[in-house]
């Protein structure tokens, strides 16, 4: 069934059915998955997903529903799931958005990725995997050597006349390595995300993740303690990600988020700046409006360590009586709206890298931190998680590191950073594209022997 | 819900530029899920997930591809470019099927897509009174509501037809116990392979009860101690711990690579002789179960580990090639957007003799974990970590006060050894295990089980 007329029939249903206003959401995205292992392709897929979020308000409150059978029969089952739906649902804050708006033109460029011959990625593949097992005897195995690249189209279409569409295209590489010595085995992993195909570096990617891997060969654990921490730009990335959450409003106003009653207070260093920027050029959660159809803008939500807003959508917003800041988010046609970051990332500072590594005698380097999901709560802020890396002494690596765990409490960490890199880097996107340039942080408790 | 001549085309058709093998997997899943928090429903959602995906073989290479257009002719095309990606010289066409198998292991009484969604709200209002009321210290409650019924279709090159059904619920119940800004969490999630009659086999409120109690018993903890200790991991979701270190490293996806510590060792000591561990995707309604695989392959009981030596591997069909072992049963995935691979059931440590006071009596001074969290391993090094969501210290042989913020952290191979005593309270859990097939239903169990001697993560300084 042609869309046009799915949408059409479905509006025409909704209002009969008693709808005020009603939405739908298409998530279109067609990709490819490749993986590579010793020289032959492991894994090959082709991928071709299509699916539409109904969202339709009923006596004020909001029904949802979803399918991914864009058929005649699917029309029914849509509205009459949503408005049961819509009856269950406690509060009548129903909200879709019915004005007209001015959204800024992004002007991001890609490949077209579906155009490149997937032989030239199944080659780049296999270079990067040559070239992480020519890097060093030591490498084992590769273990994952992988190439995805996709085309995202969201179309966003209400009763109020509203018609939207963003298409975009990017490309994944991943690699991650097994590196085994006689008494010890190591690993180490990196994706890097490119909007152009030539930009991939199979080479510097592998020879990067081998090098990580060879060098935590013969890691032990230290004394537990308190130390200085040196956290590296990714580990600071995965850090700010799993803590992303608690600055949507929503969380806040549920008392489910650390940042609850902090809007002004301090909660950072002075240095500190936090930005949510949806026009990045680099940024792969870059868009002109978010998934309610509200128009973006850039913001520091923390600004020299003062907390200055949360992120709202239209439904958290309309609580507290003040605007979307439009970021309204939802990873598909299946998922409720909620709020999440587009392009977010503490501000870099000035010092190198390098330079952080000797601002202290002693150094504990982070490189690798897991653990995240089960290990971090956004709720109360503490964290303990599984870690690896290097003891440093005046900048020079001692030891590595394994079988330790650092544990703190986020704003307190925050309120702790006494050295911030000029090495910002982004990391994957998720639920909004998150980096962070180095982090050293006064103190945090380490658990080892 | 596509017919059965179209998707022998498609077989064909998939196998026009060579392969030997193919199969198409058909699902049409409805699904629907209630959220309530602070005892107001925020929203609910039903939905309907549909696709198809079709796999080719051709020695040990795979190839996969899904598509939610299923008309003939996208089909079709879709089959065609499959197979020109595979670029095969062999050719090989499916003979004709026989009538497609069924099998009703998990007997479902009420359909809960058929249910309405006010009576899940119902059951939703019970948990919440519960949780919410339980003491002063709870000032947030989150409960979740889920339900899906998957129907699938497969069919392959050589002659295997199945029609299954998988119907599951469960409901999470979340309390949160602050007190002067700080914030705990504790949590329940029961759910089964059955329709709605499993809240009449279970009582809700003791679920809600028992995570209210944990918040407010986390919120006036301690930090947990940093360090090597001996710790005791209570039954249940305690088997986590197993599933994580162990469990991961004994599928076909990593043991295939050889990119497991496990790799070539079936018949060797890898856990001391009180360690049985087992991997049961038959167990009547049990939230892993199903009876088919999604490779149509019966489910099976799978003895992994026997008096500490190691026994065999959960296999899917490609690594089963690999590997050149039969399929386990164990081919699973989330939804026709994956390529299934080797995955866990229901994974447990069988009961040992100790009693709970033998094994807590035992210990000196160490860390008690009554309930775990989650956690994460990698499969190439074992090294896994989790994190303990209700902990105490045990001093002289007895539970001591309560500790918060520990994590349990090491690597499975050692941990395995270190198992020195097993209880004889078995039971299970319910998880969502994620890996390169997606997200499955899988249930962890164990006995309780002592550990000699294991990393702690906590805030404080070392044994006080």
């Amino acid at each position: 069934m042609e869309y046009k007329e799915f949408k059409k029939k479905i509006f025409e249903k909704a209002k009969a059915a008693g709808f005020s206003e009603v939405e739908l959401y298409r998530n279109r995205n067609s990709s490819i998955d490749l993986r590579v292992f010793k020289g032959e392709v492991d894994h090959y897929s082709l991928n071709d997903d299509d699916g539409i979020g109904f969202r339709g308000i009923y006596q004020g409150k909001m029904g949802f529903s979803y399918t991914e059978s864009i058929s005649e029969e699917e029309i029914d089952f849509l509205v009459n799931k949503a408005k049961e739906n819509a009856e269950i649902v406690d509060k009548e804050e129903g909200v879709i958005f019915t004005e007209k708006a001015e959204y800024q033109e992004l002007n991001i460029i890609s490949d077209d990725f579906g155009e490149i011959n997937p032989d030239d990625k199944i080659e780049l593949l296999k270079n990067a995997e040559q070239a992480a097992y020519d890097y060093d005897d030591r490498i084992e195995v590769v273990n994952y050597c992988m190439y995805s690249d996709m085309m995202l189209e969201e179309v966003m279409d209400n009763t109020a006349e509203l018609e939207l569409s963003n298409n975009s295209q990017l490309a994944y590489m991943y690699l991650s390595v097994l590196a085994a010595d006689e008494t010890d085995k190591k690993s180490s992993g990196k994706v890097v995300v490119k909007r152009k195909f030539a930009e991939f570096d199979p080479v510097e990617l592998a020879e990067e993740v081998a090098k990580e891997a060879v060098s935590l060969l013969g890691a032990s654990s230290i004394k537990s303690g308190d130390y200085p921490v040196l956290l590296r730009r990714d580990v600071a990335g995965d850090l700010l990600q799993t803590f992303a959450s608690t600055l949507s409003a929503e969380n806040v106003q549920k008392g489910l988020s650390l940042f609850e009653g902090k809007l002004d207070d301090k909660v950072a260093v002075d240095d500190l700046t936090l930005i949510d920027d949806p026009f990045m050029e680099e940024g792969f959660r870059s868009t002109p409006f978010d998934s309610e159809g509200y128009p973006t803008r850039k913001k520091e939500i923390i600004k020299n360590g003062i907390l200055t807003t949360y992120l709202y959508n239209l439904k958290a917003a309309a609580r507290e009586g003040v605007k979307s800041t439009g970021n309204a988010f939802r990873s598909s046609h299946k998922s409720s709206v909620g709020i999440a970051p587009t392009n977010l990332y503490i501000e870099p500072g000035q010092t190198s890298y390098d330079q952080l590594k000797k601002m202290k005698e002693r150094i504990l380097l982070v490189t690798d931190i897991t653990g995240l999901h089960a290990g971090a709560n956004q709720v109360s802020g503490d964290f303990s998680l599984s870690a690896e890396g290097f003891l440093l002494e005046d900048g020079e690596i001692i030891k590595p590191v394994e079988q330790i765990t650092i544990s703190g409490n986020f704003i307190e960490l925050l309120k702790d950073v006494i050295g911030i890199g000029n090495d910002l880097e982004m990391g994957s996107p998720g639920r909004g594209h998150i980096g962070s340039p180095s982090l050293l942080i006064g103190s945090l408790s380490v658990g080892g022997n | 819900m596509i017919d059965k001549n179209i998707l022998l085309e498609v077989i064909d058709a998939a196998l026009n530029e060579g392969g030997d093998y193919a199969e198409v997997f058909v699902e049409k899943s409805y699904l629907n899920s209630i959220k309530m928090i602070g005892g107001d429903v925020e929203e609910a959602k039903s939905g309907t997930d549909y696709g198809l995906g079709l796999r080719i073989f051709n020695k040990f290479n795979g190839i996969y591809a899904y598509t939610n257009n299923t008309e003939r002719e996208n089909l079709l095309k879709v089959a065609r470019n499959t197979a020109k990606a595979l670029k095969s010289e062999r050719v090989l066409r499916p003979d004709n099927l026989e009538p497609a198998r069924e099998m009703d292991n998990h007997i479902i009484k009420i359909r809960p897509d058929r249910v309405s969604q006010s009576e899940k709200l119902d059951l939703m209002n019970k948990a919440n009174q519960v949780a919410s009321n339980y003491d002063d210290s709870i000032k947030q409650t989150i409960i979740n509501y889920f339900d899906k019924n998957q129907k699938i279709t497969f069919i392959n090159s050589e002659g295997d037809f199945v029609n299954d059904a998988r119907v599951r619920t469960r409901l999470a119940i979340s309390a949160v116990a602050s007190i002067g800004g700080e914030k705990q969490t504790g949590f329940y999630a029961p759910g089964a392979h059955m329709g709605f009659e499993f809240y009449d086999t279970i009582d809700i409120e003791e679920y809600a009860e028992e995570a209210a109690r944990i918040a407010a018993t986390m919120i006036k903890a301690d930090y947990a101690p940093a360090g090597k200790m001996p710790v005791v991991i209570d039954n249940g979701f305690g088997g986590v711990i197993f599933h994580e270190a162990c469990g991961h490293s004994l599928e076909a996806t990593s043991v295939a690579k050889k990119t497991s510590v496990f790799a070539d060792r079936v018949g060797d000591q890898i856990a001391s002789e009180v360690v049985t561990a087992i991997d049961d995707g038959t167990i009547p309604n049990a939230w892993g179960s199903q009876n088919f695989d999604d490779e149509g392959i019966p489910m099976q009981k799978n003895v992994l580990i026997k008096d500490g030596i190691l026994q065999g591997y959960l296999v899917d069909r490609l690594n089963g090639r690999r590997m050149g072992a039969e399929p386990t049963g164990s081919g699973r995935r989330e939804s026709y957007k994956y390529a299934p691979t080797s995955r866990m059931t229901n994974t447990y440590i069988a009961p040992g003799e100790s009693s709970k006071d033998d094994i807590i009596n035992s210990v000196d001074y160490g860390l008690y974990a009554s309930k775990m969290g989650g956690g994460s391993v990698d499969p190439s090094t074992g090294q896994f970590n989790f994190n303990v969501q209700e902990g105490y210290l045990i001093r002289d042989g007895k539970i001591a006060e309560p500790v918060r913020g520990a994590t349990l952290i090491g690597k499975g191979e050692d941990i395995l050894k270190k198992i020195d005593m097993v209880g004889d309270n078995l039971a299970h859990e319910q998880g969502m295990c994620g890996s390169i097939s997606g997200a499955v239903p899988s249930n962890v169990g164990q006995p309780m089980i002592r550990v000699s001697e294991l990393t702690v993560g906590g805030r404080e300084g070392g044994q006080s």
